[in-house]
This record gives structure tokens, sequence and C-alpha cells, in this order.
């Protein structure tokens, strides 16, 4: 497959300034002369009065990457005669794939043009494009006439209807642009296709009286140049790897930094602003998608007076009543997304709009502890997600926490991830809503709601800065807390959760939790069922928001078991009495001196229960080891009596056997000593 | 060429792993599983409910290797995931009748 151009062709040159749209244009212009070429030079130089050749979709808004194909239309009056078909493919299409182009043609009447763009939305949507090449023009002024007469609000319904119809199923499959590690820059999320379904939408609408500011012409420039943005990455891809290549991997990334000429250290900055331009895109498109839709769809809905003063909360969407209000009471806008998040609202698009005109000029949010405390009912809400992409791309969440703006856009390769770290922290609260239902027994018993869920959003908040996540973030952590509030002791609280996220997902994998010991250290750290039931809950979450794999069955029951068991210990209680703290570790330093002296009992020793060692003597352990370590083949049982204070301790050391302790209590019940057994 | 599978505790994959590289396997895949053996899982007691545990999660580890190899590769493996206790899993030999490394075609000895 030829590209159509190349890199190195002397309009191009590295860091070259130009827009996307101006290469994209520059692409189609040499198509455009190789087409015409083609024409000059056929060998019947009539007068071509019935037929033309229109480019179509990509190609006919002038928007290609060096290796598009070319999508052409062959327009041909009715019974054109076979044998002239056939003479202007075998002259002017033909050639084109010789010359290694991926041209893909249709020959059609006016008429058939319009009939099959009835039931073909593809082609519909190809139509809209379509632009004259060469031939009969008049033919193609008569192609676009009948055309526009086909557009009304009956039909721009129906296509809005459609395209929200491939849309969903496009998103199923490609996923995000904007949050995604190896974004698809066509059809992901937030990637061209939406800015594509955004042109079209916009063109049609200008045709139709009634519904001519339907996209407000700011909020269309700032599509245009997140499209520019998108394109150039594109065009630069193609060049870069030499065949059509959609998807952005991290290989291409710092060839792609030097050909664009991004002077920053690292690769974060071209990533950056890619994803800035695709979230920006993503949220634009999401808004008016979701409002012209709606719009269209019921147009006679009843419109309900809301008591508010500055919202107008109508149809599952948000409107601010009067946006110059919103420099004066700055807690409006947080007001917005508390409506988002707990009614499942979404933003019309001029709230947006007037959103993102505040978040530029404001700067009373940062100081705001009333804002904070919205923003972690939020976080507590309902439906937090789509609320969080709304104030992360608008800029609300770095207000509220500055911090955050170190991981927004910042992508971790690693196998497990498949999103980029901002985006992980809105899944996982996302998915601790749902853990609310599913795991509702251990949910409801956290008091401390605030704490778990500023510990869910901002467990990764130190990723990114090249030391270990969990202590940096804790660190960070300590800083942000008092901002929301949390006293000294909800702090270390908060702080210790950061650090430990990923502790129990550890242990659960990579320990031995039949070792008593194992669960005892860990309910030691962890002191309280409520730390733990937080610990369990985050854990599962952040496993769940990371990727489509990481989170399973097997993961699920090891993390379980780990939980039941420590949930039982700290029930237990063994630990709130100090003293008993204490006296363990004193006993456990003793043993483990003597073991160091004889090395033969060492191995045994972290197989004694916790209470035993508690419960009995140094010395007493010590000559328990020893008496197990003469049991033998021979030697099966060992006994060790005791004397004290009026009563005897005998100890039976023994090995395990079906029926032991039966046996042992039988023989004890026969003696005529009364025993109490422990 | 004999195809051994070890049913072993998830947390002793590592250990085997390292092990099994030491001893000179240069290959082999890694499965998450559950399943049971003669015990039939284990009850817990949970908030004074008894919840049973019928699916233990398990690794599989599958490494094929020529016949002179696998004792040495049972014995590394018995001795690093043993503990002694309940559930340390089994080891399955199987005969293959044929390895082939899809990348150079070689077949046999050489592509195990």
């Amino acid at each position: 497959m030829m590209a159509i151009m190349h890199y190195g062709d002397n309009m191009y040159g590295p860091k070259d300034p130009a827009s996307g749209f101006d290469l994209a244009k520059d692409i189609a212009d040499r198509a455009d002369s190789t087409i015409g070429s083609l024409h000059n030079a056929r060998s019947c130089p009539a007068p071509e009065r019935n037929w033309c050749i229109a480019a179509l979709g990509g190609y006919g808004r002038q928007e290609l990457c060096p290796f598009s194909d070319l999508d052409i239309l062959v327009l041909v009056r009715p019974r054109t005669p076979a044998s002239r078909i056939e003479a202007i493919l075998a002259e002017v299409i033909y050639p084109l794939w010789d010359k290694g182009l991926d041209a893909s043609y249709s020959v059609r009447t006016i008429r058939q043009c319009i009939f099959d763009a009835k039931k073909d939305f593809f082609l519909k949507t190809s139509l809209i494009d379509a632009r004259y090449i060469c031939g009969d023009q008049s033919l193609f002024e008569e192609l676009a006439r009948s055309f526009q007469r086909g557009i009304n609000t009956h039909g721009l319904r129906r296509f809005i209807r459609q395209h929200k119809a491939h849309t969903l199923l496009r998103n199923k499959r490609y996923g995000d642009c904007a949050f995604g590690l190896e974004p698809d820059i066509k059809n992901s999320r937030g990637g061209l296709r939406d800015y594509h379904v955004m042109m079209w939408i916009y063109r049609l609408s200008k045709e139709i009286p009634d519904h001519r500011g339907l996209i407000d012409p700011v909020d269309m420039d700032c599509i245009q140049d997140a499209a520019d943005f998108l394109l150039k990455i594109r065009i630069h891809l193609h060049l870069l790897t030499e065949k059509k290549t959609d998807t952005l991997r991290p290989e291409h990334i710092d060839r792609l930094k030097e050909m664009l000429g991004f002077n920053g250290t690292g690769r974060q900055d071209l990533i950056k602003t890619y994803r800035e331009k695709a979230l920006s895109l993503h949220m634009l498109c999401d808004t008016y998608l979701s409002f012209i839709a709606d719009r269209f769809d019921q147009p006679f809905k009843r419109h309900r007076r809301s008591k508010d003063e500055f919202l107008d909360l109508t149809n599952g969407f948000i409107n601010i009543k009067k946006p110059e209000c919103l420099a004066a009471s700055p807690l409006i806008v947080m007001e917005v997304f508390m409506h988002m998040a707990e009614k499942d609202l979404m933003l019309s698009p001029s709230a947006l709009s007037s959103i993102k005109g505040f978040v530029s000029s404001d700067d009373t949010l940062e100081r705001s502890m009333p804002a904070r405390s919205m923003f972690l009912d939020v976080l507590k809400s309902d439906h937090p997600e789509k609320a969080l992409v709304a104030m992360l791309s608008t800029g609300i969440i770095e207000k509220v926490i500055p911090e955050f703006s170190r991981i927004k856009g910042l992508s971790i390769f690693d196998v497990l991830h498949t999103h980029t770290v901002d985006f992980h922290s809105i899944r996982t609260i996302g998915m601790l809503r749902g853990l609310k239902g599913s795991m509702h027994e251990i949910f409801s018993r956290v008091k401390d709601l605030d704490t778990l869920h500023l510990g869910a959003f901002l467990h990764d908040i130190g990723k990114g800065s090249g030391m270990n996540h969990s202590i940096r973030g804790s660190q960070i952590i300590r800083m942000i807390a008092p901002w929301f509030g949390l006293d000294a002791e909800r702090t270390d609280r908060l702080v210790f959760l950061v650090r430990n996220h990923l502790l129990l997902s550890r242990i659960a994998l990579k320990r031995d939790l039949t070792e008593e010991k194992v669960i005892h250290d860990l309910a030691r750290a962890i002191t309280d069922t409520e730390m733990l039931d937080m610990l369990y809950l985050i854990s599962a979450a952040d496993s769940m928001a990371t990727g489509e794999g990481e989170w399973n069955e097997w993961k699920a029951s090891l993390l379980k078991e780990l939980y039941i068991k420590l949930s039982h210990t700290l029930e237990n209680n063994m630990f709130k009495d100090q003293g008993n703290a204490s006296r363990l570790e004193e006993n456990w330093q003793g043993l483990i001196d003597h073991a160091v002296r004889h090395t033969d009992i060492k191995g045994r020793l972290w197989a004694l229960p916790q209470s035993y060692i508690l419960s009995s003597s140094i010395e007493a352990i010590k000559r328990h080891l020893t008496l197990a370590a003469l049991l033998d083949k021979t030697c099966t049982v060992k006994t060790d009596l005791v004397e004290r204070k009026g009563h005897h301790t005998l100890t039976v050391i023994a090995k395990d056997r079906p029926g032991l302790f039966a046996m042992i209590t039988g023989v004890l019940a026969l003696s005529p000593h009364s025993t109490k057994m422990g | 060429m004999k195809k051994i599978e070890a049913i072993i505790k998830p947390f002793k994959i590592d250990e085997v792993k390292a092990e099994l590289q030491n001893i000179g396997v240069t290959g082999m895949t890694i499965t998450e599983v559950r399943g049971f053996g003669r015990q039939k899982g284990h009850k817990e007691i949970y908030r004074g409910a008894e919840y049973e545990v019928d699916l233990i999660p398990k690794i599989k580890v599958e490494v094929a290797v020529s016949t002179d190899m696998v004792r040495d590769v049972v014995d590394a493996i018995i001795r690093t995931a043993k503990t002694g206790k309940i559930g340390d899993g089994k080891i399955f030999i199987t005969s293959l009748e044929e390895v082939i490394r899809i990348r150079t075609g070689e077949s046999g000895n050489e592509a195990v």
C-alpha cells in the first residue's frame, strides 16, 4: 500500500507548525491532482456531459491522512451506456490502484444516491461531505440540490437518533480516547469520529432555519481545535509507521515527539496535551449528543418549572439560569455537580460552557471549605462517575485538590492498567459505589465514610513521582486531609489507608494464609475492624477498576479468605488489651533468642499458636519444644508434669492422629483426679 | 518428552518458578485455577454462620521437559511447594506425543 505522500516530501519537515487540517488538505490536494491528471490524460477528450467524479467522506472533507483510503463517487446520468462507464473506470479509477492507492468507488445516478442513502446510514454521512473533483460540474450541483431538499427537521431527528445508536456501539468496541492507554485516534470515544458526528450535525442543522443555534460556535471552535491536534497526530502516526495506523501505542510516542517538536522532557507532555484535547472533545461531544438527541426525541416535553433559583433541572439536564451569578456565588458550580451525582443528570452544553468560563477566572474555590465538603458529597453519592468526569474536564477537581493535577492524564504503562491514573481513580469510586450493594454488610459497618471515599479516590495520588507510590501518596494525603476537615486522628487513619492500600492484595497472593502468625502480625498492624473493612473495600474497588482481567473469582476468594481470618482475629480482641500485646512480644523475643542457640527447634516456632505463646511461660515452652524434638517412630507420646501451688499441670505432646483428643480426654476422665482441660 | 502439571498453593508460585529456572527449565505456563481435593474445601465460621469454601484458589504450573529431566523437575516442585499442611497440591505427569516451536518449526527435544 502506497502512501499518498511521504515524510520528507518537500512540503513537510519535522516540527512543522502547520495545523492538522492544513496538512490533511495538502494530502487531499495531492490526491485531487493525481485524479485530475488521469482525467486529463484520457484518450477520449470529448466534453463530458453525463458524468462526474466526486470525493466522499474524509476525502470530500479534505481531511486525508497519508494512508487513508479514497472514497470516490462516479456520478452518472440515467441510461449512460455501460461501455462509457467502463471506459471512465478503466482510465481514471483503475490506474489509481495501479499507483498503489487505496481507492474505493461506486457508480450511481443521483436518484440512486438519494434512495440508497435513505437506507444506508454510512452512505448518507459520506454524501454530506461530497465534493466535486472533475467532470460535469452541473451534474454534481444537481446532486447537491437534491440532497439539500431532503434535509428537514424530521430527517435531522432521524439522523441524530441513528447516530446515537451507532455511537453507543462504537464506544463499546473501541473504548476511551481520553483515558485509554492505547487509544484508537479515529474510533475511540473522544476521537475523530466524535468530531465527525458533531460536524455533520452542525452542517445539517445550519440548513434548517429552526435549528441554526444547535451547536454554539464557541464550542465548535473548541471541537475544531481538539480535532486539529488529533488529526495532526494521526497523520504523523501514518508517516511514522508507513501504514494506516490509528492506534497510538507507547512505542510511537518518542518518535512522534521528535516529529512534532515537543520539547519537554519525558513523554508525558505529548500525552498530556493529547489527553487534554481528547477529554475536552469527549466531554463536548457527549454533552451535545445527549442534549440534542433528547431535544429531538421529545420536543413537546412539559417543562417543569424548578423551584431552584439558580438552576434549572428539567428533562434530565442541568441548566444554569443566570450564569453571570457564578462569579458572585461560586458554590453554585459545586451544587451543579452535586445534583448531577445525586440525581444522575447531565450537563447541558450551555452549563458546561458557563462552568468552563467560570473556572478560568475564579480563584475562590481553592480556598473554600464548603466546596470541599460538597466534593465529598459527590464522592459519596449514588452516581459519582459522570459528575467526576465532568469535574475533571472542567478543571474543578484541581481547584478542590490541587495535587490531583499530578495524576491528570498520567499513563502508567504496565500489563495491568488499561486507563490513565485519573480515570482509574474515578472508576474506583464508581466501583466502590457498586460495592455498597454487593458487599452491603461490610459497607454498612463503616462509619467514617469521608475517610473511606477520600482513600478510594486518592489512593494512587502518589503515582508518577518516581518513588513508591503508596509512600508518596500517604505523604501527600497527610497534607490534603485537613483541608477536608479531618482531625488528627482521622488524618492518621486516612494516611494509613493510602499507605497500605495494596497490603491485603499482596498478602492474600503472596503469603500462606494458614499460618497464624501471618494473620496475627497483619491484624496487629490493622488494629481495628473498621480499618479492615475500609482496606478490604478499597482493595476490591481498586482491583475491579484496574482492568478487565484483574478482578476475578479467583482473586476475590483469596482476598475474602484473608478478610475473614483477619476479621476473626480482630474481633477476638486479643490485642485490645495492651498488656497482652506486650507480653506476647516479650515471649516471642525470649523464644527467638533461645532458638538462636538451639537451632533444632527453630523450625517449629512459627507454627505455634499465639494464644499458647501468650499463656505459657518461656520455660514451659522450651521444655515442650525439647520434648517434641524427641518424638519419632518408636516414641510417639511425651508428657510433661509440673506441680505448682497444690495442683499439677500435665502437658501431652504427641503426633496428631484421628481421635487423639478423644483418647486423651477419655484416659483422663477415667482417672480418680479431678481435671480441668486446657 | 513429558508434560508435568502441578497444582500448588498460590503463594508458592514465586519459589517454585525460581527453583525450576534454577534447575534449567526454560519455559512454563501458569494459570489461576480453583478446585478441591479429599477434604472437599473447608468451612469457615463468619459472624456465627458457617460459610463454605468449596472451590479453593490454586495455581497450576505446566512445563514440558525431556524425559530425563522429569525426576529433577518433580523433586524441585515438591521441595519448594510443600508446606506439610492440607492443600499442598498434586503433580500429574503425562507423555507428550510431539512438541513444536512455532517460530522455527523445531520439534522434539529441541523444542522442549
